[in-house]
């Protein structure tokens, strides 16, 4: 009967005790010794065919097509995947959205604005995994956008940058590597781990020059030059 | 962000941690830009020009700046946002262009004053009406500067050549 192997299998589970390494095994037949090729059957070739390059071990590497033209090289080779397990992915989010959320009460003006305060919202996931490197600003609703704030993204294009301050507020783009990026996205759930907070690493070279430009509002350029920038 | 929370928790729980918010990496700001005042709110003079040459600025405060709806097709969108955007300001009495360029400018652009002396310009190049600010003002600043363009003198070498093409 079919409660039966359930009952047995809910008693086994409230009884037996905690798996651990000292009580695992595999199941009976799954690991057989190897046999050795002694005897008359197993004896004279010992497996190895006969004559020729097999039997001499003299094997040709894998993929050798006799001399013909190897599969692996009869076609020319397409780009389509180069770099892209280095290439960065910021999640838009249009200063229209910001408008919203602001007005509607998610996001408070009175407090810097950055990764952290609108991962808060948990109206945007990000997964440092999955090479997001965080949130660039879009220009969709600048010109109807009045809100004065300090926001801190990691690409901001020159539009928004211009219709953040044309407010009084501050715009700031910052970067934030990996592991970093993954505790200020959830700072609770990193500080319950208990590891100690990572340091946070300078950009990537190609990245270096954007966070280091006044007119990107980078995190590493100089803030006289920024002063000027604003003032334009 | 973190640090700044990370501080705020120290600066109340001060005694344990004295040093913790002195601490200053070798790649903070302060030595990577050593004659920096690190302000980013510093206020900023406006290029003070002599009086002969325009510099390039343009007030916006002292601009009458007016937008509208823009023509041409692009469905709801043309007809219900206003990008498009027309600035106005009365050239003789604008202090931010020099005296001498007035005239010039009155001269080399009829079609842009009106009957009471406002110089108008317009555009709505872009679907964006701070862009269009932005185009419309870069265009002021190209015709203040096509005003004060003085072409070279000729050299008299070129008046030589000239003189003997047609002659021969």
């Amino acid at each position: 009967m079919t409660s039966s192997g359930v009952d047995k299998a809910l008693s086994l589970v409230r009884n037996l005790p905690r798996i651990s390494f000292n009580n695992l095994r595999d199941s009976v037949g799954k690991r057989k010794p190897r046999e050795r090729c002694r005897g008359r059957y197993g004896g004279k070739t010992h497996g190895c065919g006969q004559k020729g390059s097999e039997q001499r071990q003299a094997y040709m590497r894998l993929g050798h097509g006799g001399g013909q033209n190897p599969f692996y090289m009869r076609f020319s080779k397409e780009p389509y995947y180069k770099g892209w397990h280095l290439q960065r992915e910021y999640l838009p989010i249009s200063l229209h959205r910001i408008q919203m959320l602001i007005d509607t009460g998610r996001l408070n003006p009175e407090e810097p604005i950055d990764v952290t305060q609108i991962c808060n919202t948990k109206l945007f996931k990000l997964d440092p995994r999955k090479k997001q490197y965080g949130f660039q600003i879009t220009d969709e609703g600048a010109d109807c956008f009045d809100a004065k704030i300090n926001l801190e993204v990691q690409y901001a294009p020159e539009h928004v940058i211009a219709a953040v301050e044309k407010n009084g507020g501050i715009i700031t783009t910052a970067f934030y590597d990996a592991m970093s990026l993954q505790a200020a996205v959830d700072p609770e759930a990193f500080f319950n781990r208990g590891v100690p907070i990572p340091k946070r690493m300078l950009p990537p070279h190609d990245a270096l020059v954007q966070y280091s430009d006044p007119k990107q509002r980078g995190y590493l350029a100089d803030p006289d030059k920024i002063a000027e920038e604003r003032f334009i | 962000m973190l640090r700044r929370r990370l501080i705020n928790w120290i600066s109340q729980n001060g005694r344990y941690f004295t040093s913790a918010s002195k601490y200053k990496s070798s790649i903070c700001l302060e030595n990577i830009y050593p004659g920096s005042s690190l302000n980013i709110l510093r206020s900023v003079q406006k290029p003070a020009g002599d009086g002969t040459n325009f510099t390039g600025y343009v007030p916006i405060e002292q601009l009458k700046v007016s937008y509208s709806m823009a023509s041409g097709p692009g469905g709801q969108n043309v007809n219900k946002v206003a990008t498009k955007v027309d600035v106005r300001f009365h050239l003789k009495n604008a202090q931010w262009i020099p005296e001498a360029l007035k005239e010039k400018i009155l001269e080399q652009n009829p079609n842009r004053i009106t009957k009471d002396g406002y110089f108008v310009m317009k555009s709505d190049l872009t679907r964006s009406q701070q862009l269009n600010l932005a185009d419309a003002l870069e265009k002021i600043r190209t015709v203040i500067k096509a005003a004060a363009f003085v072409p070279a003198p000729v050299t008299e070498e070129t008046l030589e050549k000239i003189r003997k093409r047609s002659s021969a």
